[in-house]
């Protein structure tokens, strides 16, 4: 079953640029791709067109069956927790301790209390942090605070889970950690897409990998 | 598809709709609660908006108390309304005097005959040596009406006197309504201008409220856009900021309740005592505590229209999906 299909999808920004042309790919259900491209390429557009953060210029595209074009902007924010993000720089709220900054995609989504604290705790298992929820996030070390933030975008169960440049403030020992758990989400049934210029890296991980260049589609190695 | 499943990971749980409810009732209670916390937490910038926001209610609220105090001592101030009428020569004043009490528009009647007003124009002006030179009394009848309050507008004064005039024992009505007619455009521009600065005012406190709230919107950007990418609502967003406009203009509010008191109290004295000095008992303007308590809900409205301007347009300008295409 596809999770995610681009269509001929076009980008164009308000002030002209055009980010992306024509790009076609699909990723199956419990896949992990990888995204990859130079700087400008036009990796966290294809991000933002599946967050709908942006609306593509032309082409469709679908999420989990649905063409992204009948989901109207009020009722975007529904279709948002339905994907898991995670960002470079991890975004963490230093106002709130690890456990708030988990529970955040449950309280909007409108959880009951006792069912945020039972998958908050599963979720610090997963990311081995079990201690850690009553901690601050800006005294955790990078790699903690990474992994804090992944917990964040998997507590709700995505369906889909997206990164952009995960490891990017990380030295390669931890970026090699991050993704490993990113390899057990994928192991344990979580569709997964990955964008890193770090190409090594990419490559080490022996999972598909879409090329970018230019706003074009270049290579896809369809495992 | 069937992928090993994880504790977390099992089918998504629906939940019902009294979870929903239930979980839409904490967030407001919380960010009720939380943003109160974050105006204490920063107390300087919090003082300093909610004193601007009070000194800009206060003066209002004063203006209205002190207005409303004025016409609830009306009758200290307010001279009575009299129409003279001067009646012919060997008319029967006595008769007539009887039959305009009877009038529906009529208080009170004073007649007073030609003898009567030559001894008090004596007494009033001062000639009466010149007077008692006078071999005739030259001096009308003349009955004096009070007209009933509910008939002592310009009109309906007017109409009366048109009334009076028309019978045929007077020969003369004079009405002094000018300085009712002046008093009452002073009042109404008083009025006017009072209302006209307060409702400058409240736009300025609508204006300080936003502004503040703008600025807390900016410094909380990261975390407007990150419960954005999870799928925040709308009104989910606006909450907290809703609250804090709110806590501002309600405890601004409050703190005009508290300057009004003191500004009060402080007039009152003096006027009071001033008072009593010619024996006068006078209603005090004073804030009572219901309207002390509309004054802070009040103001606290404001904040709500302040900060819901101030959210609306960062929204709009920050994070509004471009439209469907
Ligand atoms: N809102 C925008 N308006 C106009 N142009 C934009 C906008 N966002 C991105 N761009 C442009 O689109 C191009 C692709 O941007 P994108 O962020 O997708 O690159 P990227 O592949 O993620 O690069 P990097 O690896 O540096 O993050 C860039 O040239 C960028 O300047
Ligand atoms: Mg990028």
């Amino acid at each position: 079953m596809e999770m995610i299909r681009f269509n001929d999808v076009s980008m164009r920004f308000a002030n002209g640029y055009q980010a992306l042309y024509d790009i076609n790919f699909t990723i199956e259900k419990n896949e992990m791709v990888f995204l990859t491209g130079h700087s400008g390429a036009g990796k966290s557009t294809i991000l933002k067109l599946i967050l709908l953060s942006e609306r593509a210029t032309r082409g469709q595209i679908w999420m989990h069956g649905r063409n992204l074009r009948t989901v109207t902007s009020k009722r975007a924010c529904y279709y948002r927790r339905n994907i898991g993000t995670v960002f470079q720089n991890n975004q963490l709220l230093f106002d709130r301790n690890v456990y708030d900054n988990i529970a955040l995609p449950l309280i909007i989504a409108g959880y009951p209390q006792t069912q945020i604290a039972r998958r908050v705790e599963a979720v610090l298992e997963r990311v081995a942090l079990d201690d850690y929820a009553t901690r601050n996030p800006m005294k955790l070390s990078a790699g903690e605070q990474q992994r804090v933030g992944i917990a964040r975008a998997i507590v709700n169960n995505p369906l889909l889970l997206i990164a952009d440049e995960p490891t990017g403030n990380l030295d390669p020992d931890l970026s090699d950690s991050i993704m490993n758990l990113f390899a057990h989400l994928h192991d344990s049934g979580t569709t997964i897409l990955i964008v890193s210029h770090d190409l090594s890296l990419v490559q080490k991980m022996q999972h598909r990998v879409i090329t970018l260049k230019n706003g074009r589609l270049t290579g896809d190695t369809l495992r | 598809m069937k992928a090993p499943q994880h504790p977390s990971h099992r089918k998504r749980r629906r939940r019902n709709f009294g979870d929903r409810i239930r979980a839409w009732i904490r967030h407001h209670y919380t960010q009720c609660y939380d943003s109160l916390l974050r105006i204490v937490r920063t107390p300087v910038n919090s003082v300093v908006t909610c004193l601007l926001i009070a000194i800009a209610i206060v003066m209002p609220t004063i203006f209205y108390i002190c207005t409303d105090a004025l016409q609830s001592n009306e009758h200290y101030w307010r001279e009575p309304i009299t129409l003279s009428l001067f009646l012919h020569p060997q008319s029967n004043g006595k008769n007539l005097a009887h039959h305009l009490q009877q009038l529906p528009e009529v208080k009170t009647v004073k007649y007073i005959d030609a003898e009567q007003a030559l001894a008090e124009f004596k007494a009033q002006s001062g000639l009466a040596d010149m007077i008692e030179t006078l071999s005739y009394n030259p001096l009308p009848e003349v009955i004096e009406i009070e007209p009933t309050a509910d008939a002592a507008t310009h009109q309906q004064l007017a109409a009366l006197k048109n009334k009076l005039l028309a019978l045929k024992e007077v020969a003369q009505v004079q009405l002094d309504i000018e300085w009712l007619q002046r008093f009452q455009q002073l009042v109404m521009l008083i009025e006017r201008i009072g209302t006209l600065i307060a409702l400058l005012l409240l736009a300025a406190v609508v204006l300080v409220i936003s502004s503040m709230v703008h600025w807390i919107i900016s410094n909380r950007r990261d975390e407007i856009e990150i419960i954005h990418l999870f799928g925040a609502s709308r009104a989910f967003i606006r909450r907290p900021f809703i609250y804090t406009g709110f806590w501002y203009g309600f405890i601004g509010g409050g703190i005009a309740w508290i300057f009004a008191k003191l500004i009060l109290d402080w007039i009152s004295a003096s006027l009071h005592n001033l008072l009593a000095l010619y024996g006068h008992t006078y209603n005090l303007a004073t804030i009572t505590p219901l309207l002390g308590l509309q004054l802070m809900f009040g103001t606290a409205l404001l904040g709500v229209v302040g900060s819901w301007i101030a959210v609306v347009r960062y929204l709009r300008h920050h994070i509004e999906l471009p439209v469907n295409l």
